[in-house]
C-alpha cells in the first residue's frame, strides 16, 4: 500500500511540476502582437453582481482607459443590486465616457449573470463586444492590446489568464494562492498542451457578428460556465482564441474562508460537468493529499512522514516559483498556508461528485452535462 | 436618499479593519454617510480598564489623537468618495447584568464627552455640543455577547434625551422600537468586513453634517435597508 502512495504522490509531484512550469512559460511568452492601428469602436459589458471589493476603483478603471472609442454598460439583473449605486456614481463621475447602467429586463435564462448580460447587450453599439464580470482593474492599454489581436480574421476572441492579489483575509489570502498556484497553472496546461482554452468572463473580447452567428448570449443563457461555452464554439467554429501572455489583476481583498469554500464547491461542480471523467486528472496535479494518504499508510513511520514532508516541500516550493513570477512576492510569507489549501482543494474536488444541484432563487437546478441547468421540482 | 451608516469600529477599538480601510471600504460601496464610533468607556469599568491597556478602547488621553485622524480620513473620504464621515464615539457602560448595560453613539463630537457621568449627564453634555445621541441595539439580539437593556428598561425616562433608537443593528431588528413609534436608525455595528452587509439608513437630506444630524432628529422620511451582497437564497 505504502509503494503504491509513495508511486501516486511521485506521479502527482511531476504532474504539479509540469503544470507549474507551463505556466512560467506561458506567462514569459505570449502570442505574436497584433496591429497597434487597428481601432475599431467597442462595447464593454460589466454584468454587475454585489459589491465586489474595490469596485468603485474596477469600474473607474474602465472609464480610464487609452482608447479612441468605446462605451462602458454597467448592466445588472435587478434594480435592488447595491452595486446599481457605484455604477451611477461612476457615471456621474465620468461624465466624459460614455456610460450606459441598464437594469435588466430579461428573464429568458437561469443563469442571472447572462440574464443582465442580454440587456446590456442589446444597449450595445458598437461591432466588437468586450464583456468583463467581477473584480478586476485593467491598466488602461489593456484595451488597445486585446483589441489588436482582432485585426487578424482568424482570431475570435481574446481572453486572459487572472492574477489574483490584494488579500488581507486568511479566506482572501486562500483564495487568491489557489487561483495563482493551482487553477492559473491548470488553465495554462490546458491551453498549451491540448489546445483548450480557458475562457474566463472576466474578458472576453469578441466580435459582435461571431457571437451572433454562434446563437448570440440568449444561447448560453441557461450555462453556468458560458465563458468557457463561447469560447469552445468560437474554437469549434474554426477561429483561435488568443490568451496574452500578462494576466490580469484581480482583486480578492476581504473574502471569507466560507466564501472561498463555496466558491471553490461550485467551481468544481462546474468543471466536472464540462470535463466529464478527465475531471479525476485534475486531482493528480495536487501532491498533497497523495503525501497525507503515504503518511497515513505508512503508520506515521520516519519514512513516510520524510516522504510526505518532502512532497509538501517541493509543492510550497512549485507554488513559491508561480507566485514569485506572478509578481506576489509580499505573499511569500504565506506560502506555508499552501499545504492546509491544496488539502482543502483535494476535499472539494470530491465534494462536486456528491453534489450536482446549485439553488437560485428557491429554485432547486441540476448542473447537466457542460454545466447547463435544469430546474428540478418546484420554486419553493 | 443618503446610504448611510452610523455605527462602525475601526482599530481603534475592537473593530478588526484600520480607519483608512473601512474609509475605503465603505466608500468603494457607494456610501454617502458613515459616522466612525469606536468605544469609550467610564474610568472605573474593569472591561473598560483592560480594553483601554489592549487598545480596544479610545482612551481619554488619546482622543485628540483620535479626532485628527478622523478629521484627516474625513478629508480624504469627501474628496476621493464624496461621502461625509462624521466623528463620534460609542459610550459602552457593560455591568454584569444584560438589565443595567447599555451603550449610546454620540454623533459629531468634537470634544471628549466623560463617560464616567450618569446617562442623563453624558446626554445633555452631547445636546449642549451639538452633538446626535443614538440608543444602541437597546433590545434582545442574536449577535450580542451580551445584550444591553437599560435604556428599553428606562424608555419613558431616556426618550426625551435620545434623538434616535437603532430598530436595527446588523441583521437584527428591533420591533418593539418601531411599535413604540420611536425615531430610528439602522447601523450595522460594523466590526469586520462582512458587516458591512446588513441593515443600513436612508437619508431623505443633503449631504451636510448639519443637514445629517437635523434628519435624524427629525426623523421624518427615515427609512432603512438591508444591504445585501447578492440576492436572497442565491
Amino acid at each position: 500500500m505504502t509503494t503504491l502512495f509513495e508511486c501516486l504522490a511521485a506521479g502527482s509531484l511531476a504532474a504539479a511540476t509540469i503544470q507549474a512550469v507551463t505556466a512560467l512559460r506561458a506567462l514569459g511568452r505570449g502570442p505574436a502582437p497584433g496591429r497597434p492601428d487597428f481601432l475599431p469602436p467597442v462595447s464593454i459589458l460589466k454584468p454587475l453582481r454585489g459589491i465586489d471589493d474595490r469596485l468603485l476603483d474596477s469600474l473607474e478603471r474602465f472609464c480610464e482607459l487609452d482608447y479612441p472609442v468605446y462605451e462602458v454598460i454597467f448592466c445588472a439583473e435587478g434594480s435592488s443590486d447595491p452595486a446599481l449605486r457605484v455604477a451611477r456614481k461612476v457615471k456621474a463621475l465620468h461624465p466624459g465616457t460614455d456610460i450606459q447602467v441598464v437594469v435588466g429586463d430579461y428573464r429568458g435564462g437561469l443563469n442571472h449573470s447572462v440574464n443582465s448580460l442580454v440587456a446590456g447587450y442589446r444597449a450595445a453599439r458598437h461591432p466588437l463586444v468586450l464583456i468583463s464580470d467581477g473584480n478586476f482593474a485593467p491598466s488602461p492599454g489593456y484595451l488597445r492590446e486585446a483589441v489588436s489581436y482582432l485585426a487578424d480574421p482568424s482570431v475570435g476572441m481574446i481572453t486572459h489568464l487572472i492574477r489574483a492579489t490584494g488579500a488581507r483575509t486568511l479566506g482572501a489570502r486562500l483564495e487568491n494562492s489557489h487561483l495563482n498556484a493551482s487553477i492559473l497553472p491548470s488553465v495554462a496546461l490546458l491551453k498549451r498542451g491540448g489546445g483548450i482554452p480557458g475562457v474566463f468572463g472576466k474578458s472576453m473580447l469578441m466580435r459582435k457578428e461571431d457571437l451572433e452567428r454562434l446563437g448570440g448570449l440568449e444561447s448560453v443563457c441557461d450555462y453556468l460556465v458560458e465563458d468557457y461555452i463561447l469560447g469552445d464554439r468560437i474554437r469549434k467554429a474554426g477561429k483561435r482564441v488568443i490568451v496574452p501572455s500578462a494576466p490580469l489583476v484581480s482583486l480578492n481583498v476581504y473574502r471569507t474562508v466560507r466564501e472561498f469554500l463555496s466558491r471553490h464547491k461550485r467551481w468544481n461542480r462546474l468543471r466536472l460537468s464540462i470535463a466529464g471523467p478527465a475531471y479525476s486528472f485534475e486531482f493528480l496535479a495536487n501532491p498533497i493529499p497523495f503525501a497525507v494518504l503515504l503518511l497515513a499508510a505508512s503508520h506515521f513511520s520516519a519514512w513516510g512522514a520524510t516522504l510526505a514532508g518532502a512532497a509538501a516541500a517541493w509543492k510550497v516550493g512549485l507554488d513559491a516559483l508561480v507566485q514569485w513570477r506572478l509578481g506576489e512576492r509580499q505573499e511569500l510569507r504565506w506560502i506555508w498556508l499552501g499545504p492546509l489549501r491544496d488539502l482543502l482543494a483535494g476535499c472539494l474536488w470530491a465534494y462536486a461528485f456528491f453534489s450536482r444541484t446549485v439553488s437560485r432563487r428557491g429554485q432547486i437546478l441540476q448542473i447537466t452535462r457542460g454545466s447547463r441547468l435544469v430546474p428540478v421540482g418546484p420554486r419553493v | 436618499m443618503l446610504l448611510c451608516d452610523f455605527h462602525i469600529h475601526t482599530t481603534w477599538s475592537d473593530g478588526s479593519v484600520a480607519l483608512t480601510d473601512v474609509v475605503d471600504l465603505y466608500g468603494q460601496a457607494g456610501f454617502d454617510v458613515i459616522a466612525i464610533t469606536d468605544h469609550v468607556y467610564p474610568s472605573d469599568n474593569t472591561i473598560g480598564a483592560w480594553a483601554e491597556r489592549l487598545g480596544k478602547a479610545v482612551a481619554a488621553d488619546l482622543f485628540p489623537d483620535y479626532l485628527s485622524a478622523l478629521q484627516q480620513e474625513a478629508d480624504r473620504a469627501l474628496r476621493r468618495y464624496g461621502m461625509l464621515l462624521i466623528p463620534g464615539v460609542e459610550v459602552t457602560k457593560n455591568y454584569l447584568s444584560e438589565q443595567d448595560s447599555a451603550h449610546a453613539l454620540l454623533l459629531d463630537v468634537q470634544d471628549f464627552i466623560s463617560p464616567d457621568q450618569s446617562w442623563l449627564d453624558i446626554f445633555r453634555e452631547a445636546r449642549e455640543r451639538e452633538a446626535v445621541v443614538v440608543a444602541c441595539h437597546p433590545y434582545h439580539t442574536a449577535h450580542e455577547f451580551h445584550d444591553t437593556l437599560h435604556f428599553w428598561n428606562h424608555r419613558q425616562e431616556y426618550t426625551p434625551h435620545v434623538d434616535a433608537w437603532e430598530v436595527a443593528n446588523r441583521t437584527d431588528l428591533f420591533t418593539g422600537v418601531s411599535l413604540g413609534n420611536l425615531p430610528i436608525l439602522a447601523n450595522s455595528d460594523f466590526h469586520k468586513p462582512q458587516h458591512l452587509y446588513s441593515w443600513k439608513t436612508l437619508l431623505p437630506c443633503e449631504k451636510r453634517v448639519e443637514a445629517v444630524k437635523e434628519c435624524i432628529r427629525d426623523n421624518r422620511g427615515v427609512a432603512i435597508t438591508l444591504f445585501r451582497n447578492g440576492t436572497a437564497r442565491e
